[in-house]
């Protein structure tokens, strides 16, 4: 009899009404969850028959602003790149000093120039001689440490490599097995909200990593492509390969196999080489590879052409009677002297002549009579000592790994070379501002459009309430109306 | 003598109102019975021939039945293979006595409604154990023909959640940017590799390599690329399995769309369908890369490789998920991998009288005489009506119309009483004549 079709009808009512207010629930607990997405209920009318037969619950949807999402995705690995970069660049910037700093490379250059004129203006001061060769020593010191600081920030970004490829490749396994899951729940008819929330938290941290693009296929499963075509996940994940290199030596390349390059699959790409193109380019791993396959090997060898520069100009002095052809000048190459085929590195082996260098044994009063002089000479003998200062003050072409055309002298070059570092530094701190500011816009506006708005929630909680109430109404006024008809 | 007839009139007075009381009586009880149709009784008179003179009473017979015509009102579930025919019809049942019958014969009874549930066998069965029956399906899904009027060829629904079933790749879409930047003088002239997961005939996966080589130019753009497909399951020394020569267009109108294949080996390219076809090991694949002239498919535009629109069919082996019965009696059988097949078809009967067939325990009912023949119908076509899943037919006794009855039959048996009680009472007059 109709009556139990009415009574039906209510019932379907009261089941909307509780799996609402289970949503509504769901949604207030997870309010502050990073990465979580509003569900939505979606409900139809059914009819059985051509009869209609109350509502139904059809799914949950999940909110998803995609273009946000894609743009935001964008935003970080622009920033990623940028940020890479931007931290190691600082790092070279404040291993060269700031101007002002005492220790900065071109303060120690100019410290030197001063303390070789006293020591030509006094020739017969022991003090300002030792002073002088000091300083000498001191500013071959700081060449070592700036070479070691950007061979240790190598060794550091070929390890962050290791890690980035290790993330990537387990989060791409991850994703294709949450790719399975969530389609077997989906086709099972569920609500697999709560995989998709995982899966979105795992692309974006590949993203941040690599540029990526997102596909969405049948049965709720994505498939993630690098946006310059590189495949990610298609199906089964491809593997990204990269053998990380303990220790990094100058001379180790990726072009003369002393270094890993990436792989996909077996297959391996070009990756951070500067041309457009590249299959993986765009994020924090292309900007980890141009780290440390261009920038750093570009600033040792800007690094080695002035210590190069700086040996040559102190080596065969025609001032220096104790002097022989193949001697080593003031700087020494570890104690040899300068060898044209051996400047990769020669920054780090840059030291102060044994003979003069108090620290291990010389005798500062050899930069007065002659590096390798047996007695002492004549305690007024300037030739040498101003020999040595107009070898140092003079303008010569900057030689060809600075990249610099015009002419320098030696401290004038290392101040510009200070100089370009600081400069480049500065720059691209300040990409790295404007790329993360414009992060932080588009993923608030992101959490906007897919988040939870607890005040919308507690007035749709309201309106479950009515809903509930009044289907229960119905019921009661049903039940009234058979107890009725058995009362005849 | 008239008064021994007005006894026998009220006797039969009462006896035929107590049938009809039988009758309320089991439609109130059957009134939350799924698929319950109402049983009436009418009551006839019997005329005893007599002279206008002196009337004898003939009384009162009644005849029962079963009204198989009325169709109650459907109420919805959440099991999928809850059905109901919305219409004329009836599904095929079998008791669940018979089922044990070691000679594989079965007797066929029908019902209009049923909730079905798997068993350990997973044949679907109601609470009271009836079987329903079905026509088997292939292999591949279609439904071979059976003979319509006998109940040959059903067999018992069984839905086995092991069953795996595997579904090989025959069809690919290639939907693939190549820059065009690459085919210019000056470029790299690099490989672009691709690889695409597809299912064999045993459902394992296996990948296509395709790798686009473009041709370099002296000066300008070629516009040409080498594409050639490899097979991860084929021997290394037969690769590439096939490959072809594809030019694209620059004109003003269709520039980056393809123009041609001036070469293929080891495979066909349709320029109608836009499709190429060759060979693995497991058998024949089409590529669709697209007809000369449009934008689907391959292109070659100044953007970057983009392999982002690769569809394929296949699947890999799942197992039996779900299933729903459709409105034309298809028993839909979902597996794990996505795919769907058909694996039974369960028929509608007809008969030319239902009122005649014979009823039975469990809202089942047997052919008899008075029914006709039986003929089977697929769900919705003819006379009979689709079948309706996720539904059941609810009882068609209506208590308010049983209720008012009771109280008539109430009424009238008092009457009866009343007149044996009078006629009693009247035949005692009659022996206290003679005193």
């Amino acid at each position: 009899m109709n009556l139990s079709a009415a009574l039906s009808n209510a019932l379907s009512g009261l089941t909307v009404a509780s799996r609402q207010a289970d949503l509504v629930s769901n949604n207030v607990a997870n309010a502050l969850t990073e990465g979580y997405a509003r569900r939505d209920l979606e409900v139809t009318s059914a009819s059985v028959g051509g009869i209609g037969s109350g509502a139904r619950v059809t799914g949950v949807a999940r909110a998803a602003a995609p273009a946000l999402t894609e743009a935001r995705r964008a935003a970080e690995a622009e920033r990623g790149q940028s940020a890479v970069v931007s931290d190691a660049r600082s790092r070279l910037a404040a291993a060269v000093g700031e101007p002002g700093d005492p220790q900065a490379f071109s303060a120690q250059a100019d410290r030197l120039d001063a303390a070789l004129a006293a020591a030509a203006d006094t020739p017969e001061s022991l003090a300002l001689l030792e002073a002088a060769a000091v300083a000498a020593g001191d500013y071959a010191n700081k060449i070592n440490r700036i070479a070691i600081e950007a061979n240790t920030l190598r060794g550091e970004t070929d390890a962050s490599i290791a890690q980035q490829v290790s993330v990537l490749n387990r989060n791409l396994g991850q994703i294709e097995s949450l790719n399975s899951q969530i389609r077997a729940i989906s086709l099972g008819g569920g609500d697999s909200s709560a995989l998709e929330d995982e899966r979105q938290r795992l692309i974006d941290e590949v993203s941040g990593m690599i540029p990526i693009r997102v596909i969405r296929r049948d049965d709720g499963e994505v498939a993630l492509f690098a946006r310059n075509g590189a495949q990610l996940v298609d199906g089964p994940a491809f593997e990204i390969g990269f053998v990380a290199t303990p220790v990094v030596a100058q001379s180790q390349t990726l072009a003369n196999g002393g270094l890993s390059g990436i792989s996909i699959a077996g297959s391996p790409i070009e990756i951070g080489t500067g041309q457009p193109g590249g299959l993986l380019d765009g994020g924090s791993l292309s900007a980890s590879f141009e780290l440390r396959d261009r920038i750093l090997p570009e600033f040792l060898d800007q690094l080695d052409s002035v210590a190069s520069d700086l040996i040559q100009r102190v080596e065969g002095l025609p001032d220096d009677p104790t002097q022989t052809a193949g001697d080593p000048g003031l700087f020494t190459d570890n104690g040899a002297a300068f060898d044209p085929a051996a400047v990769t590195g020669l920054a780090g082996r840059l030291s102060l002549n044994q003979q003069v260098d108090p620290f291990s044994g010389g005798d500062p009063t050899r930069l007065r009579d002659g590096l390798n002089a047996v007695t002492p000479g004549e305690p007024g003998n300037t030739t040498i000592l101003r020999g040595l200062q107009d070898a140092m003050a003079a303008s010569q072409a900057a030689p060809a790994g600075t990249g610099l055309s015009a002419r320098f002298g030696a401290a004038e070059l290392a101040a510009e070379v200070g100089n370009i570092t600081i400069a480049r530094s500065r720059s691209a701190e300040a990409a790295t501002g404007l790329l993360q500011g414009r992060f932080d816009g588009l993923r608030d506006a992101e959490r906007s459009a897919t988040g939870v708005d607890t005040d919308q929630e507690l007035s749709r909680l309201l309106v479950v309430e009515q809903m509930f109430a009044a289907n229960a109404r119905v019921i009661e006024v049903i039940d009234t109306l058979l107890t009725r008809l058995t009362q005849i | 003598m008239t008064l021994s007839s007005s006894l026998n009139a009220g006797v039969a007075g009462l006896s035929v109102n107590s049938s009809k009381l039988g009758t309320i009586s089991d439609n109130i009880a059957n009134s939350q019975t799924n698929g319950y149709k109402r049983a009436d009784t009418q009551f006839a008179s019997l005329v005893i021939p007599g002279s206008d003179l002196q009337y004898s009473a003939g009384g009162v017979r009644s005849i029962s039945f079963r009204d198989l015509e009325s169709r109650g009102s459907l109420v919805a579930s959440n099991n999928p293979s809850d059905i109901a025919i919305g219409g004329r019809g009836f599904v095929p049942i079998a008791p669940s006595v018979a089922l044990d019958n070691l000679d594989g014969d079965f007797p066929v009874q029908f019902t209009t409604t049923g909730s079905f549930r798997p068993d350990q066998d997973g044949i679907l069965r109601t609470a009271a154990g009836q079987a329903l029956l079905g026509w088997p399906a292939n292999r591949d899904g279609t439904i071979p023909e059976f003979p319509r009027d006998s109940a040959g060829g059903l067999e018992p629904v069984r839905i086995s959640t092991s069953d795996l079933e595997r579904s090989p790749t025959t069809e690919i879409g290639l939907g693939v940017n190549l820059p065009a930047e690459a085919s210019q003088a000056g470029a790299s002239g690099a490989t672009i590799p691709l690889a695409i997961e597809y299912f064999d005939n045993v459902g394992a996966s296996q990948t296509l390599n395709l790798s686009f080589t473009p041709t370099i130019p002296a000066t300008g753009s070629s516009n040409e690329w080498t594409v050639e497909i490899s097979d991860s399951q084929a021997d290394p020394l037969t690769n590439p399995v096939a490959s072809f020569v594809v030019e694209f267009d620059d004109s003003p109108a269709l520039g980056g769309s393809i123009a041609g294949l001036p070469s293929q080996t080891n495979g066909l390219y349709d320029p109608a369908t836009g499709v190429f076809t060759f060979n693995v090991a497991s058998g024949q694949i089409d590529i669709d890369i697209g007809t000369p002239g449009n934008s689907t498919g391959l292109s070659q535009l100044s953007a970057e490789f983009g392999p982002t629109g690769i569809t394929k069919n296949g699947a890999p082996v799942g197992s039996l998920d779900n299933f729903v019965i459709d409105e034309n009696g298809f028993v839909q059988a979902t597996f794990g991998n996505g795919f769907t097949r058909t694996i039974y078809q369960i028929p509608v009967a007809n008969f030319p009288n239902n009122n005649g067939l014979t009823a039975l325990d469990g809202q089942a009912y047997a052919a008899s005489a008075e029914s006709g023949e039986v003929f089977f119908w697929d769900a919705g076509d003819g006379p009979t009506g689709a079948i309706i899943g996720f539904a059941l037919e609810e009882s068609t006794s209506d208590i308010a119309a049983e209720l008012t009855a009771l109280i008539e039959t109430q009424r009238a048996y008092s009457s009866n009483a009343t007149v044996i009680q009078t006629v009693d009472e009247m035949l005692q007059e009659t022996t206290n004549i003679k005193r």
